[in-house]
Parts: C-alpha cells; sequence; structure tokens
C-alpha cells in the first residue's frame, strides 16, 4: 500500500509537483539534504520522461506517481500511460533525450529498475533487474515504467 | 512561473542571470530568451548559474542548443556554477567537458577575454 499516489496528466506543470512531494516525504526520514536533492532530481526526471513519452505518442496521458515506505527504504514508482511501442517518426531525438533523462536517474538512485512490456502484457510485475521483490504492490508493471529505490 | 531570466552587458559580454527553477515546464522561457539574446547580435554568453535552484535535462538541452547557437556564430557561452547540485547534473551526463564552468562572472569574463586572442570556448 503506498503512503502517497499522486494522478497527473502528462503537463509539463505538474512535474514540480510530484518531486515536490517527494522530497517531502523523503524529508520526514532525516535524509541529508544532498540526497534529498538527488530524490528530487531522479523524480522530477521520471515524470518529465514520462511527460515525453505522451508528447512522442502525439497525446496527452496520465501519469502515476506513487511512494513506498518500506522498512529501511524509500521506493518511488513512475508510470505513464504512453505506448512505448508508438513512437512518432523522429524518435530518434526522443531516443536521446530518453538515455539521457535513464542516465541521470540511474545515477542518483540506489536502485532502479524498469518494467518490461512482457511483464505488462502477463500482468506480471516482471522488470528488467534480477532483484524483483516485487514492485511494491504495484498491481502489473507497465512497460517503461520505473522504480527508484533509496536505501535509508 | 518559477523561473527569472535578466541580462546585462559586462566586460565586452552578456551576462545572462537565471533564478529559480530550470525543468521541462520553465526551460522553454530560458531558451526563448537565449534565442532572443542572439538574434539581437549577443553571440558571447555568460550565464550565471548561482541562483538557480534546480536543473533537469530539458534545462540542460536548453543550454546545450543555446551553445550550438552561439557557436554558429563564432561566439561563446560560459557558465558561472558553485552549486554541488547544479555541478552535479553536468557532471553525471559528461557536460562538464563542454561548457567551460566558472567560480565567478568576473573569472568567466576575465576568461572569454584572455582567450578570445585563441581560439574561444
Amino acid at each position: 500500500m503506498p503512503t502517497v499516489t499522486l494522478t497527473f496528466t502528462t503537463l509539463p506543470e505538474h512535474v514540480r509537483t510530484a518531486r515536490l512531494v517527494a522530497a517531502a516525504v523523503a524529508r520526514r526520514h532525516g535524509l541529508t539534504e544532498d540526497v534529498l536533492d538527488d530524490i528530487r532530481l531522479a523524480v522530477g526526471e521520471a515524470c518529465a520522461r514520462a511527460v515525453a513519452r505522451a508528447q512522442d505518442a502525439g497525446r496527452q496521458g496520465t501519469m502515476h506517481v506513487e511512494i513506498f515506505e518500506p522498512p529501511d527504504r524509500l521506493v518511488v514508482v513512475i508510470r505513464d500511460d504512453g505506448d512505448a511501442g508508438s513512437r512518432a517518426p523522429d524518435a530518434t531525438a526522443g531516443d536521446i533525450a530518453e538515455q539521457v533523462s535513464l542516465t541521470i536517474v540511474r545515477a542518483l538512485a540506489d536502485e532502479v529498475q524498469m518494467g518490461t512490456a512482457a511483464g505488462a502484457r502477463a500482468g506480471t510485475d516482471e522488470t528488467t533487474d534480477e532483484t524483483t521483490d516485487d514492485m511494491d504492490g504495484v498491481h502489473a508493471a507497465s512497460a517503461g515504467a520505473l522504480r527508484l529505490v533509496w536505501h535509508l | 512561473m518559477d523561473l527569472s531570466v535578466t541580462s546585462r552587458e559586462q566586460g565586452g559580454r552578456t551576462v545572462v542571470e537565471v533564478g529559480g527553477e530550470i525543468d521541462v515546464y520553465t526551460a522553454p522561457v530560458l531558451r526563448e530568451r537565449l534565442n532572443d539574446l542572439v538574434g539581437d547580435g549577443h553571440h558571447h554568453l555568460v550565464v550565471d548559474m548561482e541562483n538557480v535552484d534546480f536543473l533537469d535535462s530539458t534545462g540542460l538541452g536548453v543550454l546545450v542548443g543555446g551553445l550550438k547557437r552561439v557557436r554558429s556564430h563564432d561566439g561563446s557561452l560560459r557558465l558561472v556554477c558553485t552549486q554541488e547540485k547544479i555541478l552535479k547534473v553536468f557532471r553525471i551526463t559528461g557536460l562538464t567537458k563542454v561548457f567551460p564552468i566558472h567560480q565567478t562572472v568576473d573569472e568567466a569574463i576575465d576568461a572569454a577575454n584572455s582567450g578570445a586572442k585563441a581560439s574561444e570556448g
């Protein structure tokens, strides 16, 4: 059961709200300011990626941010209803932006897992990382969902 | 809109002071301001990031775009940034190798002027 669930339309103006809420939840764990900066940036990048995926698909979508607080960890899952398969013709620029966002996220979180399309189709929590303990209650891993973990 | 952009001339360069948050929502405003400055003939820019509270990859993209644009006019773009949380984003993405980054505006202007005889940037 997530502590916090946020649902937004994939508009750029909502990304700030998501990262501020994640930082506010994280702050209660007594983390240092630089770790809070990391969380703010990583969650912001993941949400900005959801916005970009919707723009690539040429439609407004929905993004979900769920924050879980299991013992000794902070877990943030960012999902969107973008279909990773439907890229706009100019996919190259989008691919580069995607890789930059993922590079940043991977450098800032202790663990990063991404939901796979196969997992989404099968309705399972299959992720690309071996250490899946299930995505903390996320019903089915959406293709391209990101699960970010910080060890407390 | 949590972003402010002001500019002034100093030491033969155009200093662009950015304040607030540069993210996917506010970055287009910075892009427009940089494009306007370049369009008005300001090709040697010093972007002061000391009052920037947040920078994401969209903001990086705008700065890269600004760098490319001034370079197409044989110009230059230097950054002033001492905040670790902002430098970190440049470091993670390897962009510390692309942008000259200085500790103060004066240092950036001095470097630009002393390098003016050699190749810029």
